[in-house]
This record gives structure tokens, sequence and C-alpha cells, in this order.
């Protein structure tokens, strides 16, 4: 006859069961609370990162999707952009006039990984090459989000040495959506008159980019 | 309760069930070659033994219910792919929810291939997030699937959280499977 326990019946040697559950759900408790001493933290005051551009004139065609084969197939093609006049992260003027110069606009979003690419390869050629003669380049920082990564777009910039004067875009992307809206890097080549000559949405390679803004010199 | 608390809470399950789905391969793996790595795999399957359906259940849930907390509450916008992994957690809810109330094994034939897709999609819109030309050129306006929310712990993105949790999910409807069809 086997041994058994007097109170229960059950065998001496019975294993007591491991309460799963009970261990799970104390150790996700432990996680939350732990989660409440490493997730807590005060954000640094990141400034102002959206302004209040000021827009004149008509807002430019929706950038088509999928993109056109070529830049006379674009709806916007050799429509006057709308004038912008805005501030940097320093709350300096920046602007985009058709004042005689020939100009290309990058709008970028900090949070974009094709514009994260696209910043240095810019910066870098920029750099070498000195940019093209004759010809503007200005930036513009829309769709700031403070929830999303590489935030705040200001200090984004400043490391990567940015050298193009950027406007704040507003915290409704006004500027971007005037423009056409296109994906991000989104580039829109004007003439000195404030005529598209094109629009381009994604990365570009440097000898496309250099290409363009030669094109647009001799425009 | 911060969504910085929140995230790093999710972050922290997800730690967990990384660290999970790691042992259970070694020992599904190691079992094979060592007799000690053996006996602690039955150990291991002994003590989730009957708790399978739960814990998957608990784990599908938590992550329902973190995915909603993020575009119901913190107002992140799912993309394309997150609805995708939506489709395939949200049901795991509901069926690991009835097959644990009928204790019936099953469910894994049903859970199984929906967390494998979940997986599968998981991974890719978590490949395409590291690598975004892979996801195309440019980041539209609006959600692109290569842009990430957050990268908590420098590498854990939505996506990441939802494959870890479709992978412990399998993990434990293969124990159980193991289990139910040794019996």
């Amino acid at each position: 006859m086997s041994k058994t326990s007097q109170k229960t019946g059950q065998p001496a040697a019975a294993k007591r069961k491991v309460p799963v559950l009970a261990i799970v759900f104390v150790g996700v408790a432990a996680l939350l609370i732990a989660a409440m001493f490493l997730g807590s933290g005060s954000t640094a005051d990141a400034g102002e990162q959206t302004g209040a551009p000021v827009i004149t004139g008509e807002a430019l065609p929706e950038f088509p999707n999928p993109p056109p084969f070529s830049p006379d197939a674009d709806p916007a093609f050799g429509l006057v952009a709308p004038e912008v006049v805005g501030t940097d992260f320093e709350d300096n003027p920046v602007e985009i006039t058709h004042d005689g110069t020939p100009t290309a606009v990058i709008f970028v979003a900090h949070w974009c990984p094709h514009c994260q690419a696209e910043v240095p390869r810019v910066t870098q050629w920029l750099a070498e090459t000195g940019g093209v003669e004759g010809v503007d380049i200005v930036s513009v920082s829309s769709a700031v989000d403070d929830r999303s990564t590489n935030y705040p777009p200001s200090s984004w910039l400043a490391e990567e040495d940015w050298p193009i004067p950027v406007i704040r875009d507003d915290a409704t992307s006004s500027v971007i959506r005037a423009y056409g809206n296109g994906g991000f890097p989104y580039w829109v080549f004007l003439d000195g008159e404030g005529r598209v000559v094109a629009r381009t949405a994604g990365q570009l390679e440097t000898a496309q980019l250099e290409a363009l803004l030669i094109a647009l010199a001799g425009s | 309760m911060t969504y910085e608390t929140m995230r790093t809470f999710f972050a922290l399950l997800t730690v967990v069930a990384n660290a999970t789905v790691v042992v259970a391969i070694v020992l599904a793996i190691g079992g094979r070659w060592s007799e000690g790595i053996a006996s602690l795999r039955a150990r291991a399957a002994t003590s989730v033994a009957g708790h399978e359906i739960s814990l998957a259940f608990f784990v599908a849930l938590t992550a329902t219910l973190g995915s909603l907390y993020l575009s119901e509450v913190v107002h992140l916008i799912p993309c394309t792919y997150c609805w995708y992994q939506r489709i395939a957690m949200y049901p795991l809810v509901l069926l690991l929810g009835v097959a644990w109330i009928r204790k019936d094994p099953g469910i894994r034939h049903y859970a199984v291939p929906l967390a494998g897709i979940g997986l599968f999609i998981a991974s890719y819109h978590y490949l395409i997030q590291r690598v975004p030309s892979l996801g195309g050129p440019a980041c539209t306006s609006a959600v692109p699937c290569t842009a990430a929310w957050f990268y908590e712990f420098g590498y854990m993105s939505i996506p990441y959280m939802a494959g870890s949790a479709f992978a412990l999910i399998l993990v434990l409807m293969v124990t159980m499977h193991v289990r139910v069809r040794g019996t």
C-alpha cells in the first residue's frame, strides 16, 4: 500500500503544481513598476520646432502618385509656386521668394529614414562641391511630431551640420501642402520666376541632384 | 502612467518574450544532443503544461491592448503593415480565449497559422524600418511603414514587439503540440 498523507489522501511524493499564471502576473506587475522608474524622465525643452510661415500665392497641385515619368508630365510643371516667408529654429528669417534666382526647395521630416539618409549625403556634397553657382537651396522642416523618432528636428539638423537655411513649417505642414505634399524627402525645383521646373519625391543621388541644379541654373 | 512609461513597459515585456523564445529554442535543439538539456526541457515543458493556451491568450491580449493603447490613446496612426499584423493578432484573443474556456488543444491548428503569418509580416515590417530602401524611395506624408514611431532601447519598434508576441505564441502552441502528441 502506498504511503499517503493522512490529511489529504494525496500521495506523499505528489509534486506541487507550479502556479504559472500567478508567477506570470507577479512578473508583469514587477515589470510595470520597473518601467515606472526606467521610463520616466523629463524631456529637455526642445524649443519651438514649428513656426508660422506666411504663404502667398496659389497652391501647387498634389504631387502625383505614382510620380510623373518626366517633369513636364507633372501637373505643376510651369506653374508659379507660392512664396513663403518664415523663420528658422533661431527665429532668423528665411524666405522662398521669386527674386530672379533659381531655387531648389527640399522638404524634410525628422522621423523619415529617407531624409535621415539624404541630409548627410547632401551636406557632404555641398561641403565637397559648394553646390551649383547661381542656384539657391532652401529647406523646410515639415510634419514635425514629438512622439516620433529623431525629435527634435532642430537637434537632428544641427548634429548633421546642415548648411541649408531651414524654414520651420507650421503644425499642420501648410508649406509642404502648398507645394503639393510629395513624399519625403521632397524636392521642388523653381526657376528664377518661381515656376516649377521639376518635383521629385524620395532620395536623390548626388549626381541626379547636381544635374538638376545645373539644369536649373541654366533655366 | 505616461506614454514613456508604457513604452518602457512594453519593451520590458518584449525582452522577457524574446528571452523565453530563445531559451525554448535552445532547449528544443540542445535537448537532442544533451541529456542535461533534455531534462531541463522536460521540466520546463512540465511547468507550463496545461497553461499554454492561457499564457498565449494573455500574450495576445496584452499585444492587442497595447496596440489599441498606442493608436487610440496616444494616437499613433497604424500604417498598412500594422493593420495586417492587427488582423493576425486580434482574432487570436478570441480564439485562444474560447479555447482556454473549452480546454481545447485543437486551437493550435488555428493559432499557429495566424501567429506564423503575423510573425512573417512583423519581421518584414521591421526589416523595411531598418533598411528603408527596401520599402520604397520616399516617406509619404501620411503614415509610411518605413518610419518607426520609436525605437525603445535603441532597437525595439512596434513591429518588433508584435513579432516577439507572435513568436512567443508560436512557442507556446508548439510546446502544447509536442505535449499533446506525446500523450
